[in-house]
């Protein structure tokens, strides 16, 4: 297969100049020799330039958006002294369709120019230990699986396996936008290269290492992000005395949309036991027939949202002796259609000790309406901390600045 | 309360355990929230500090504290002890909550929304 990709990939347009010089042998004859001899030389000429023109690099940024601007975004993944990630970059076809008939040879990131007090933590030189794989596949950019094995191709072979060298640059720029020149740009080179597939999705999977375990510098990469916060709206208000929190119940902010993951917190009231966290459909009717809110229990602990989903929820203890805590679910939004602009209701639900007694106490509710726009920007992530996890979180709309080279 | 609604409420909290325990399954035969939207197993803990650093380290009550998140999201918030929320934009990596909130107080919760590394407590001397 790749010695096909091979003649197609560098050999089409000298093919047919050397055929022409072959033509120009033929049909030459003495009284003319001299002269087919020079437009024998000039084919020949132009059969090296046309194969070294073939053979030339090709680059392509992605996203292509931020060709000749710097993103909107950093990102603080790939080169860090005392972490470690699991990343993959699921990027859509129509931005490398510029490398067609090449092979993928390298990887340049771009220095960002939002977060540069990092950079003035750096030495320069730093190595930055990675393993970096790489395929063509099927998987949908807008809906990548939180499976890590579901969205590469089954080719998907290492390509680098070593250490990037961070160089040093300036913490303070006038510039617009940087370069991807090697004296400013991490740059990786992948061997063997790998063939450019058309209309297929290009998964770049980073192994992250810890480089130095007690230091603490980090070289931010130049990222694209298209942020879609939803909204939420608060529900009533919690059923024990929380002065300055009326919104005990909050969803920490991230993008609200179908396919990505979701945080709700909620501070717990005294001497909690346990925590339920209901979601539900309708803050009008539980289970579509009972009507909203529901008094449970006294002073004024109302059920205001359908508890269609019932979740226990994990307990973090106090900061100090007067914080009771707080509790928080996690969970990835199903990327479903219908669930573009649909609102989802939350409640968290408590068991605690009053008075040696328990109680039940419901804290306020809140409305999250996910973002009705779907996926746009052709690139998305999955993400772990843990290198051997199995599963990660998606971001939709989420990629480093990335230069991708071939010849 | 009313008869019927004290006899719901009856009904859901004798129901409690069951469904607490009993979600995923619940979940599965949701139409718009399949199983796979719920999570596994509990968050892994309470004060991964990967994702941020502080600045001065450690902090204290009487300097403005400067906070670094190193993470994806593009908004976080914190929780100076006893005081409500406050959401900011991480679009520029750091921020600096000043030294006049922080008088008095010893603790600052920090949250993303990350499954990992989204809680930090941050301790003031």
């Amino acid at each position: 297969m790749q010695a096909v990709r091979s003649a197609q990939g560098y050999l089409p347009s000298t093919s047919l100049l050397h055929m022409g010089a072959s033509m120009v042998i033929a049909t030459s004859s003495s009284s003319v020799f001299r002269r087919s001899h020079a437009v024998l030389a000039c084919a020949v000429m132009l059969g090296v330039g046309a194969s070294a023109l073939a053979a030339q690099d090709v680059s392509v940024v992605v996203p292509s958006s931020a060709a000749s601007a710097d993103g909107n975004r950093w990102m603080n993944s790939h080169f860090r002294a005392n972490s470690t990630r699991r990343i993959q970059i699921l990027i859509d076809a129509r931005h490398v369709a510029g490398l067609a008939g090449k092979q993928l040879r390298e990887l340049a990131f771009r220095k960002d120019l939002l977060f540069l007090s990092e950079y003035g933590r750096l030495r320069g030189g730093e190595g930055a230990a990675m393993r970096v794989y790489a395929s063509f596949s099927d998987a949908s950019v807008a809906q990548p699986s939180v499976d890590f094995a579901k969205n590469p191709g089954a080719q998907h072979r290492l390509g680098f396996d070593g250490v990037g060298s961070l160089p040093k640059v300036a913490a303070d720029e006038d510039r617009r936008v940087t370069s991807f020149d090697a004296a400013e740009a991490p740059t990786l080179a992948l061997l063997p290269g790998f063939w450019h597939e058309a209309q297929r999705t290009l998964v770049l999977e980073f192994e992250t290492r810890v480089n130095a375990a007690n230091a603490r510098w980090t070289w931010p990469v130049d990222a694209v992000t298209q942020f879609e916060p939803g909204s939420t709206a608060v529900i009533g208000k919690p059923c024990w005395d929380t002065p300055a929190k009326p919104d005990a119940t909050r969803v920490v902010k991230g993008s609200l949309r179908p396919g990505m993951h979701m945080r709700v917190t909620s501070d717990a009231p005294p001497s909690p036991v346990a925590a339920f966290l209901m979601i539900g459909l309708s803050d009008k009717f539980a289970f579509g027939t009972l009507p909203l809110p529901l008094r449970v229990a006294e002073p004024g602990c109302d059920v205001v949202v359908s508890p269609d989903l019932f979740l226990t929820s994990t307990f973090f203890s106090g900061a100090s002796t007067t914080d009771s805590g707080w509790t928080a679910n996690v969970f990835g939004l199903p990327s479903a259609q219908n669930l573009y602009g649909a609102t989802l209701y939350m409640q968290y639900l408590f068991l605690h000790m009053e008075g040696g007694q328990p109680a039940v106490k419901t804290a306020n509710g809140l409305a999250a309406t996910l973002t009705k726009n779907a996926p746009s920007l052709g690139a998305s992530m999955v993400v772990t901390m843990d290198s051997a996890a199995a599963t990660g979180r998606v971001f939709l709309d989420f990629a480093p600045v990335l230069r991708i080279t071939a010849r | 309360m009313r008869p019927s609604l004290r006899s719901a409420t009856a009904l859901l909290l004798f129901a409690i355990p069951l469904l607490g325990a009993g979600a995923r399954g619940l979940a599965a035969t949701h139409a718009e929230l399949p199983a796979h939207a719920l999570p596994a197993q509990a968050l892994p803990a309470q004060a991964f500090d990967d994702d941020w650093t502080v600045d001065p380290d450690p902090p204290t009550a009487d300097q403005d504290l400067t906070i670094t998140y190193h993470g994806a999201d593009d908004q976080v918030s914190y929780e100076v002890e006893g005081e409500g929320s406050v959401d900011v934009d991480t679009s520029r990596g750091s921020f600096t909550i000043p030294k006049a909130k922080l008088a008095g107080k010893s603790y600052v919760k920090l949250k993303a929304s990350g499954g990992e590394a989204g809680f930090r407590i941050v301790r003031l001397r």
